[in-house]
């Protein structure tokens, strides 16, 4: 794994001197917030938006909406948790203009007894990855989350991925703190149902 | 503590800052119980899994097309 993916995206005090500087007129430094965080929003508007052109436009959209409005940005939370609200917004926005506002929906009560039980419960190789190429590990972590339902992939990706709080998850996503809590255990529960298939310790053959 | 109970209140296992009475009722049936075991062991894989993913780079032509339209943009000092 690249040392890279391991930290934090970047110390505050850093992010903040870049933000003061960017709000003082420095387009360079500006630009330096770009080239830090760009790989993290992209994958995030991927996740959210499941298409990678979708996902380049709403990272462009979500880097120029906070430029423009970077004046009104109070420095009261980290400039990562404020443009991945913006970009979670602007992913959300693209995906409703494709499908359809009654389409797309955070709210959609999905309180089911499905992926809540598990249904398999099997150890793990203790060194799945190694069982896979990297690449086709990165394939199989895609297509589980993917095929995961909207609300809880996008939950599961702020929560677990990027490390948000759950209050600051309810917030990027306008529900309930109660709501992150059960989308996050099912988004779990779910996704180690899917990931279970190819790396439980005596699985059977399975194309990937 | 039924197994259906502890997967209810699974994310006090896996999430730090627990009440610590809930901690030690959820410990205590993890002692004796080797599915959930299982159960928190490969639900903490799969978070370790995608929290240790490599960024991908971004598609070629994409930065420059934010700092060109960065370039363009309007924009008030504070």
């Amino acid at each position: 794994m690249a040392a890279e993916s391991l930290k934090a995206p970047a110390s505050a005090d850093d992010e903040t001197a870049l933000v003061v500087a960017a709000q003082g007129g420095d387009l360079g430094a500006f630009e330096r917030l770009v080239e830090r965080y760009e790989r993290r929003l992209f994958r995030l508007a991927e996740r959210i938006t499941s298409n990678a052109e979708d996902a380049e436009d709403v990272v462009q959209e979500s880097f120029l909406k906070a430029y423009t409005k970077l004046a009104q940005f109070q420095r009261n939370s980290r400039f990562y948790t404020w443009i991945v609200r913006i970009t979670v917004n602007e992913a959300l926005m693209r995906l409703r203009k494709h499908k359809g506002s009654r389409m797309v929906s955070l709210d959609d009560d999905i309180q089911t007894e499905d992926g809540l039980i598990p249904r398999e419960v099997e150890d793990w190789h203790p060194n799945p990855e190694q069982q896979y190429t990297r690449h086709e590990v990165q394939g199989i972590l895609q297509r589980a989350i993917q095929s995961l339902a909207l609300p809880y992939r996008a939950v599961f990706q702020l929560r677990d991925v990027e490390e948000f709080s759950t209050e600051e998850t309810a917030e990027a996503l306008d529900i309930s703190v109660p709501a992150v809590k059960s989308r996050l255990l099912r988004a779990r529960l779910q996704l180690r149902e899917k990931l279970n298939r190819y790396f439980k310790k005596h699985r059977e053959a399975v194309s990937i | 503590m039924k197994c259906s109970e502890f997967v209810q209140e699974m994310e006090a296992v896996l999430d730090p800052g627990t009440v610590a009475s809930l901690r030690a009722e959820l410990e205590a049936h993890l002692g004796k119980c080797g599915k959930c075991r299982v159960v928190v062991d490969t639900c903490r894989k799969t978070i370790s899994f995608y929290r240790d993913e490599e960024l991908q780079p971004v598609p070629a032509g994409l930065r420059d097309r934010i700092l060109k339209a960065l370039a363009d943009a309007p924009r008030r000092k504070s």
